[in-house]
């Protein structure tokens, strides 16, 4: 059994993950998704059974595959300008064909794309939260400026207004860069109702929150860590990225981690990163799951979690494996601290990404 | 009389980023070893959450 990781062999995840991996004797291969470059390159054989070659990797029975962050497909620059088109829809097309075949391989997927493509829909997420009985706060999706009104006229609670998408604009001419986040707004700060239609948006009811907790779905296995920042903000992205977090190890309660594991069988994903608010009551609220979701910061902020360790535990343990499972074989693994002080974190190979960024750039 | 804003509302509610994001970002987006932690747009994941942690 080999793990596969689709990603770049240099992504933050990936590296040390690969690195720890190996040292435990397990065989790792990175393929970063559909590209012109050999490295890139991918084959599918159908001759009576099927045979998939991703990079210089065979994905073979057994093996585990890591849908960790597959890059858009990327057709060689060189095409015929007139041909250009024609390309890139077929390398798009060729790119889904390959991550949509993977699940039908006698191979694990973690998770399978299909599923991944659905529960990264924030409304997919919100209605089966609810459906399988984990507290939603009361949301409007729309770009209805008279929905928007309606809101905020039939509730006289707090809300908040996030997008679908991060999206980062840059400063023309200068360095200086913004990043959208969860932010309140007032009845009175909407804009005009055209302003309302340039772009949806989502609307929720704010959670007074005690505090924050990022949950990691680790198969049949919950892990619940609590978040406190120094001022309580509103989003806890901004104080990670600044030290200002503490990062604990908090009990799930049983009525939560059971609608957890409910929607996650339903969604049919094994892996992700969920977000709650607990309000002062105690009360735990779903506000969102990342299934590509990042996890070895919690390692950073306290390394008593090893989740480095569980997770590569999971992926190397047969599907549905417990939590007992987990914990007895996570010592096999190195942590995050270890490959920090490792020599060979400085041996990942450069790739180049050569896909535009996510970005706008404004006067 | 103030002109209200023609921007999206999202944009309103946009974070400035500090230094050391703008830093990470320019070093290539998720090609960080170092950083657990980053902004993403460089690679441009479909269904990523680039401004996932």
């Amino acid at each position: 059994m080999k793990v596969v990781i689709v990603a770049f062999a240099n992504d933050n995840h990936t590296a040390p993950l690969k690195w720890a991996l190996e040292q435990a004797g397990y065989q790792v291969a990175c393929w970063a998704g559909v590209g012109w470059k050999e490295g890139r390159q991918a084959t599918l054989s159908f001759n009576g059974g099927v045979r998939m070659v991703l990079g210089s990797h065979t994905v073979d029975p057994g093996d585990v595959v890591w849908i960790r962050r597959p890059n858009p497909p990327l057709a060689n620059p060189n095409v015929a300008a007139p041909d250009k088109a024609f390309a890139d829809e077929e390398y798009r097309w060729f790119s889904l064909s390959t991550l949509y075949l993977l699940e039908h391989l006698p191979v694990r997927c973690i998770n399978p794309y299909s599923a991944s493509r659905v529960i990264n829909n924030k409304a997919v997420q919100l209605y089966l939260a609810a459906r399988n009985g984990l507290n939603v706060p009361a949301t409007v999706m729309t770009n209805a400026p008279s929905a928007v009104r309606d809101m905020f006229e039939n509730s006289s609670r707090r809300k908040i207004c996030k997008a679908f998408f991060p999206h980062i604009w840059k400063k023309e001419g200068s360095e200086a860069l913004a990043v959208t986040e969860t932010f309140e707004i007032t009845a009175e700060a909407l804009p005009d109702d055209e302003v309302l239609t340039y772009a949806p948006a989502i609307y929720q009811e704010m959670i007074v929150k005690a505090f924050d907790v990022r949950m990691v779905l680790l198969g049949s296995t919950v892990c619940s860590f609590s978040l406190h920042t120094p001022n309580g903000a509103l989003d806890w992205r901004q104080e990670v990225g600044q030290g200002h977090i503490t990062v604990e190890e908090v009990a799930t309660p049983c009525d939560v981690e059971g609608a957890v594991l409910a929607f996650s069988q339903e969604a049919g994903i094994e892996f992700g990163s969920f977000d709650f608010a607990v309000d002062q009551d105690g009360r735990w609220w779903f506000l969102e799951v990342n299934e590509e979701g990042q996890f070895l910061w919690l390692d950073e902020f306290n390394p008593a979690i090893c989740m480095q360790e569980k997770f590569l535990a999971f992926l190397t343990l047969p599907k549905g494996a417990s939590r007992e499972e987990i914990e007895k074989k996570q010592i096999e693994f190195p942590s995050w601290k270890d490959y920090r002080q490792s020599p060979q974190k400085e041996q990942v190979p450069e790739e180049v990404h050569l896909a535009a960024p996510i970005l706008s750039v404004e006067p | 009389m103030q002109t209200k804003s023609k921007r999206v509302l999202n944009r309103e509610g946009a974070r400035e980023l500090t230094p050391q994001e703008v830093e990470n970002i320019s070093r290539g987006g998720g090609a960080h070893t170092e950083t657990v932690c980053s902004f993403d747009p460089v690679t441009k994941t479909p269904d990523g959450d680039v401004g996932e942690c």
